[in-house]
């Protein structure tokens, strides 16, 4: 019976098993569209939520550009996360975008005037610039200088005894104004013209004109103290492809002659070295630019003819028997080789030959004249010359020069009181025929100083010498002891201190020994002496 | 005479310990980088210092003109673009500028 009882309640037991899985089968069969469409909706809020997501970003970039176009790029809205910021910065867009078009409209036309207005300013901006030819550039300058003087004389008694005694003086603060005006023209493009006009002259000089002084100089007509130190043209032509030319006349740039660019901290401003010629030429002359012939870098050779003394004052006809007591001209021969060696180099070799030394002029000496010459002999003179700037990319620049001259002394001059004569000269001589062959060498660098704190200053020192019978040829020269001019040795120490690139101050000092007395007339003599000259320059150009 | 002579070596010897390439760095990285661009048949146009006056270079650099038309500043550091400035202003048109005859 129990085993009956048994076997009913496991068969009742499976029977209601069955039928709960039966159920729950048909239930769920029943209930499957539901879940796929729970399903279904579950993407969809994840899309959606993705949506947003990307929308929040473009958001967020689109205010941050508005923001940026109202306020000028100040305020970047932080990252946006809930819906209320979306809704608020949604506003926040509409916003900006109803300002931001009548922002941006009201810019373009105030732009647009803005141009209209400017075109018209720069039309005639345009054509002053066409017509103004001349660029004009000013140098100021104004000079402190301080002169030491200190000689051994040799006397001779009436006894015939020797003795040597000393002389001294000084200079005090010799100030002195330079002004400059610079002017260039590019005419065509292969005609250029450059020129320089000069006031040069030491404070409150006063240049005896009465009722003026230097006070009111300028408000009374008087003597132009304007000089024109240069103004050339230059006419490029190319004849063949292989050797253009320069064809160039008038008032040439041979003052400030190389190295004389080193220490007033310019570029090269002279056709020649100052070794060879540093005086104002008039003249005409012809270059060959050799560069593309020779392959040799800013090649270039130069000839040249230049009038540097004739006096022609009051007559034309000054070949006239009956005119006497002024000057002849003196021709003036150069022929130079320049080219570019290493880079930023200048190397040179110049030759100058002039067949007929003229006298000097003491006509308004009121030196009556002897007997004169129009030829007091020849004179050349070759000069090798080489500078390099930044040398092998350093800071350190430098150059060196020599010259050899050759003069025949063949002709004298002679003045006196009526017919007796007191002084008689020649070239380098007292009268006598003689050759007077010289040599004069120079050396010198320039560091410059890689301080940028002190707007990279310079430091400079340079030396020459000049053999008994030297002839500079320097009296255009920019140092006032003319120091190449030196029978003897000279030194110059600088320091070259710029304040900005329109203005720097210069202090140096220059030490001159002279060993023999210099003039182009007359026979050395034998000199002690040594001469200091300490100066202070300001220097001013635009 | 030998004077002179032994002060232009001292001066020489000076030199060469305290002098540097630094000098000719403008012209280097001028003509190395804005030459691989600025050339004859690259992408932008051939130009020399003399383009602009040295206030207009002056300009041009203070307020980076160049990266409205290309940003360079991955090609140039700083020390390169002060370098390139400083060579450009001092070979502008209105720089100070060799005289002699004949010359251009």
């Amino acid at each position: 019976m129990r085993r009956i009882k048994m076997r009913t309640f496991v068969f009742a037991f499976l029977c209601a098993a069955t039928y709960l899985f039966i159920a729950c089968c048909t239930v769920i069969a029943a209930e499957q569209p539901d879940m796929q469409q729970i399903l279904k909706k579950l993407d969809e809020v994840i899309q959606r939520n993705n949506d947003l997501a990307k929308q929040n970003e473009e958001l967020a970039k689109k205010v941050q550009r508005l923001e940026k176009q109202v306020t000028g790029g100040a305020a970047v809205p932080q990252k946006i996360k809930s819906d209320d910021e979306i809704s608020i910065l949604k506003e926040r867009v509409k916003t900006l975008e109803q300002q931001g078009p009548a922002k941006e409209n009201a810019e373009v036309a105030s732009l647009k005037e803005d141009v209209g207005e400017m075109s018209a300013i720069l039309q005639n901006v345009e054509r002053k610039t066409l017509l103004d030819r001349v660029q004009m550039g000013v140098e100021l300058r104004t000079r402190c200088d301080w002169f030491s003087l200190r000689e051994r004389v040799k006397t001779k008694s009436l006894f015939g005894k020797t003795s040597y005694h000393h002389n001294s003086d000084k200079v005090q603060a010799l100030c002195s104004n330079r002004f400059r005006l610079n002017m260039k023209a590019e005419i065509a493009d292969n005609l250029v013209f450059n020129g320089r006009m000069v006031v040069y002259k030491n404070w409150t000089d006063d240049p005896y004109e009465d009722p003026q002084n230097d006070a009111n100089r300028a408000r009374y007509p008087g003597s132009s103290d304007v000089k024109l130190e240069r103004a050339y043209v230059d006419y490029f032509f190319t004849p063949h492809p292989l050797l253009p030319l320069a064809l160039s006349f008038g008032r040439f740039p041979t003052t400030d002659g190389m190295p004389t660019e080193f220490r007033e901290n310019t570029a090269r401003k002279s056709t020649y070295p100052a070794l060879a010629y540093d005086y104002e030429t008039d003249g005409a002359g012809v270059s060959f630019m050799l560069e593309n012939l020779t392959g040799l870098k800013n090649s270039a050779l130069r000839f040249l003819y230049g009038r540097s003394v004739s006096d022609n004052d009051y007559q034309i006809y000054r070949h006239a028997d009956w005119y006497d007591g002024h000057l002849d001209e003196q021709d003036v021969y150069v022929a130079q080789f320049e080219t570019e060696t290493i880079k930023n180099s200048l190397f040179i070799i110049n030759y100058f030959y002039s067949p007929e030394f003229s006298q000097p002029d003491v006509s308004f000496k009121g030196v009556n004249p002897v007997k004169l010459s129009s030829n007091l002999g020849s004179y050349s003179k070759l000069t090798f010359f080489f500078e390099a700037k930044k040398f092998l990319d350093s800071n350190f620049d430098w150059f060196a020069g020599y010259a050899q001259q050759w003069a025949r002394a063949d002709g004298k001059a002679t003045w006196g009181l009526g017919p007796i004569p007191l002084q008689t000269i020649g070239l380098i001589t007292n009268g006598e025929s003689r050759e007077r062959n010289a040599h004069a060498w120079q050396i010198g660098m320039r560091y410059n100083i890689p301080w940028e704190t002190l707007n990279l200053p310079k430091v400079g020192v340079e030396f020459n010498t000049g053999s008994k019978y030297w002839l500079g040829l320097n009296g255009g020269a920019e140092d006032p002891l003319r120091k190449l001019t030196t029978r003897g040795n000279a030194w110059d120490f600088y320091y070259i201190q710029p304040i900005t690139s329109h203005f720097m101050i210069r202090l140096g000092h220059t030490y001159v020994d002279q060993r023999h007395s210099y003039s182009p007339f007359g026979t050395p003599e034998r000199l002690n002496t040594q001469i200091r000259n300490t100066y202070l320059l300001l220097d001013a150009n635009f | 005479m030998r004077r002179p002579i032994v002060v232009f070596a001292a001066f020489l010897l000076c030199a060469g310990f305290l002098s540097s390439a630094r000098a000719e760095e403008g012209e280097q990285i001028f003509t190395a980088k804005c030459g691989s661009c600025h050339r004859s048949g690259g992408e932008a146009a051939v130009f020399g210092p003399t383009k602009y006056a040295i206030v207009q270079w002056e300009r041009f650099f203070k307020k980076n003109k160049h990266a409205k038309l290309k940003d360079i500043s991955a090609q140039f550091s700083e020390t390169d673009l002060q370098a390139v400035r400083n060579y450009l202003a001092a070979h502008a048109a209105d720089s100070d500028k060799p005289q002699a005859v004949g010359l251009r």
